[in-house]
């Protein structure tokens, strides 16, 4: 499903990055672990193709992403990948379904409001779709941002530091979350993470 | 949710921004249409009254000031001018027609003019309702001055003397409307029309009292005698009887020579007798010639020149409008790096980053440029209420000009100058670089 190898990342006069290869089957989970400016940040924007590596290739689903073009990448990346960000990331101008929506026009997808509904749903938030994202509190923006990345139901979902920001309460129902959605949609997990207190959600742990 | 639909969310997000750009563009656009409609207004209004007459006969002074009074009635006459030596004109071959006009006092600011029956004819102005005048103190109005004034036929007013309101009125005659004009959208519209002779008899009859007011004001009651012709109001027809006698004791004999017009509209047959009889005119007689397209040539250039200045200072606005609209989309830029991020995260293409920016400043600048066309229309409006009630138009300027589409393509080309920076750098924008920094 994903496989990763011989990769090295060097960004122009600044720090170089060599990263294990490593593999994630489909539907697996795997967490990543390591110490603040050791590349973690660097390596998922590599896997999400928002980063093109120096050296080494990334294959998702049998794509070598390297390999495809600006255009082709776009959409690779609207299609297949979600992500989730350390910190909430959110149109201000739209409202919560607004950006859901935005999210599957970007991608070429159109969907009933169900589908959006639904999905803030199970994340306890079924009453916020029309609520602006200033409107909600942080611990209620990561969970929306979570619903967003998944609206164009990727087959990956990359998520930096999804917890580093939460209480431990919060920390174990968004990791709850995590692993209930990438379940039911058949979504292969990955998170980067320097958090300690979620290691014990995963049998595959990958310290950088 | 698409593109443009983000663009709207986004421009009604920060509604002060937007307002700001849509404001300055509109007072651009605005400022600049209502100049353009203003001088195609002036200069229809000015060519379509001027360009009948070939030549005004007045009493000496200035020109200019004879053909505003003569031919659009907004200024006061240079003074008066003999009957007789003015008809005298009229045998020159060169001289096609020749219609006199006499006018000094008006009715509710609306001037009184006496003349033929060719002055009608000569603005193609027909008699919607009524008859022309025929007897003394029948009057004929126009369009303007029967809707202003909500005259009807039969009704009977004073005249005043003078151009404005409030002059001193001659009222023991009462002028009777005997017809109304259709609109010719000429100078009669805003005229009350009536015979020479009624014009002479008002005259005299306030030299009348004048006179019977005491030696004080003779000298002047001597200047309105000059105007007199007719104490009896059966003898209008001038030149069958003038061998009256008074009924009351001012003998006021008065030859036809001594009767006087305040100008006289000449139709000339060819350009020789534009060049010679003005020469002719001003050399050999006490009365002085002016062609109106001469003078108001004079008049636009003048004009032009102060319209030239305010219109500089529109485009100042539109280029500031131009710059506020720069200023706008770069400061959100910067603040929507992220969101630019994220939509790239989310597939978005880096060209419809580019076209969500530029759409965003055409959508703002076409808003700027109707909302300036409205407000150009509004003053329109107003302009033209004032106007009206010294020269007649028949604009309305609720029509499109070819400036307003040059205006058009400003605008759009502004907005596309003002996108262009901030569409450039989100071209280039570095996703991974914005999503770790921002």
């Amino acid at each position: 499903m994903i496989q990763v190898k011989s990769l090295q990342f060097e960004y122009p006069k600044g720090p170089r990055f060599s990263f294990p290869d490593f593999s994630v089957d489909t539907k697996d989970h795997l967490l990543i672990l390591g110490k603040s400016g050791i590349g973690k940040t660097t390596l998922l924007h590599i896997l999400a193709g928002i980063l093109p590596s120096s050296k080494g290739n990334v294959m998702i689903n049998e794509t070598t992403i390297s390999q495809l073009s600006a255009t082709q990448l776009d959409c690779f990346r609207a299609n297949h990948m979600g992500v989730v960000f350390q910190k909430a990331r959110f149109i201000q101008s739209l409202s919560l379904l607004e950006n859901f929506q935005l999210a599957a026009y970007l991608a070429g997808n159109k969907y009933k409001k169900k589908h959006y509904s639904d999905l803030l749903h199970t994340l306890n938030m079924a009453d916020y779709l029309q609520k602006r994202p200033s409107q909600l509190s942080e611990g209620q923006q990561q969970r929306a941002s979570i619903a967003m990345a998944l609206v164009n139901q990727p087959s990956v979902l990359l998520t930096d530091e999804p917890t580093s920001s939460l209480d431990d309460e919060n920390c174990e129902q968004v990791m709850k979350i995590f692993k209930e959605l990438c379940e039911t949609h058949g979504t292969t997990l990955i998170i980067i993470t320097h958090d300690q207190r979620i290691k014990s959600h995963f049998n595959n742990v990958l310290t950088l | 949710m698409n593109i443009l639909s983000l663009v709207i969310k986004n421009i009604l997000y920060k509604p002060l921004n937007s307002f700001l750009c849509i404001l300055l563009i509109a007072l651009g656009v605005g400022i600049i249409s209502l100049l353009s409609h203003t001088q195609i207004q002036l200069n229809d209004t000015f060519t379509r009254n001027a360009s009948k007459t070939d030549i005004v006969v007045g009493a000496k002074g200035s020109p200019l000031q004879l053909i505003l009074s003569s031919i659009f009635h907004i200024d006061s006459p240079t003074g008066n001018i003999s009957l007789k030596e003015a008809e005298k004109l009229k045998k020159n071959p060169l001289i096609a027609s020749a219609i006199p006009l006499s006018y000094g006092d008006n009715y509710a600011g609306f001037r009184i003019v006496g003349t033929r029956y060719e002055y009608l004819e000569l603005y193609g102005a027909e008699i919607s309702e009524g008859k022309l005048w025929a007897g003394v103190y029948e009057a004929v109005i126009g369009e303007e001055v029967a809707k202003k004034l909500n005259l009807k036929i039969g009704d009977e007013f004073a005249s005043a003397h003078g151009f404005m309101e409030g002059g001193e009125v001659h009222d023991d005659e009462q002028y009777i409307v005997v017809g109304i004009l259709k609109p010719s959208y000429s100078v009669l519209d805003q005229l009350i029309l009536t015979s020479l002779e009624s014009v002479w008899e008002a005259h005299e009859h306030l030299a009348h009292e004048e006179e019977s007011k005491g030696e004080a004001i003779k000298d002047e009651t001597h200047e309105h005698e000059e105007l007199h012709l007719h104490d009896d109001k059966e003898s209008h027809d001038h030149k069958k009887s003038h061998d009256h006698e008074d009924e009351d004791n001012h003998a006021h004999h008065h030859e036809e020579d001594d009767r006087q017009i305040t100008a006289l509209l000449l139709k000339i047959r060819n350009p020789i007798g534009l060049m010679q009889i003005p020469r002719q005119i001003n050399k050999n007689t006490q009365m002085q010639a002016a062609s109106p397209l001469f003078e108001v040539g004079r008049l636009m250039n003048l004009s032009d020149q102060a319209l030239k200045m305010i219109e500089m200072i529109a485009y100042l606005i539109m280029l500031v409008a131009g710059l506020s609209v720069f200023i706008s989309l770069y400061n959100n830029l910067k603040n929507r790096k992220g969101e630019m991020a994220l939509m790239r995260v989310y597939g978005a293409s880096r060209k419809q980053l580019v076209y969500m920016l530029i759409l965003e400043a055409l959508i703002l600048s076409a808003i700027g440029f109707i909302a300036g066309l409205i407000l150009s229309r509004l003053g329109l409006w107003v302009v033209n209420f004032y106007i009206n009630s010294t020269i007649p138009a028949q604009y309305s300027g609720f029509h499109f000009i070819i400036q307003e589409f040059w205006l058009l393509l400003m605008a759009l080309a502004i907005a596309l100058t003002a996108a262009l920076l901030p569409a450039v750098n989100a071209f280039q924008l570095n996703i991974s670089k914005t999503l770790q920094n921002d």
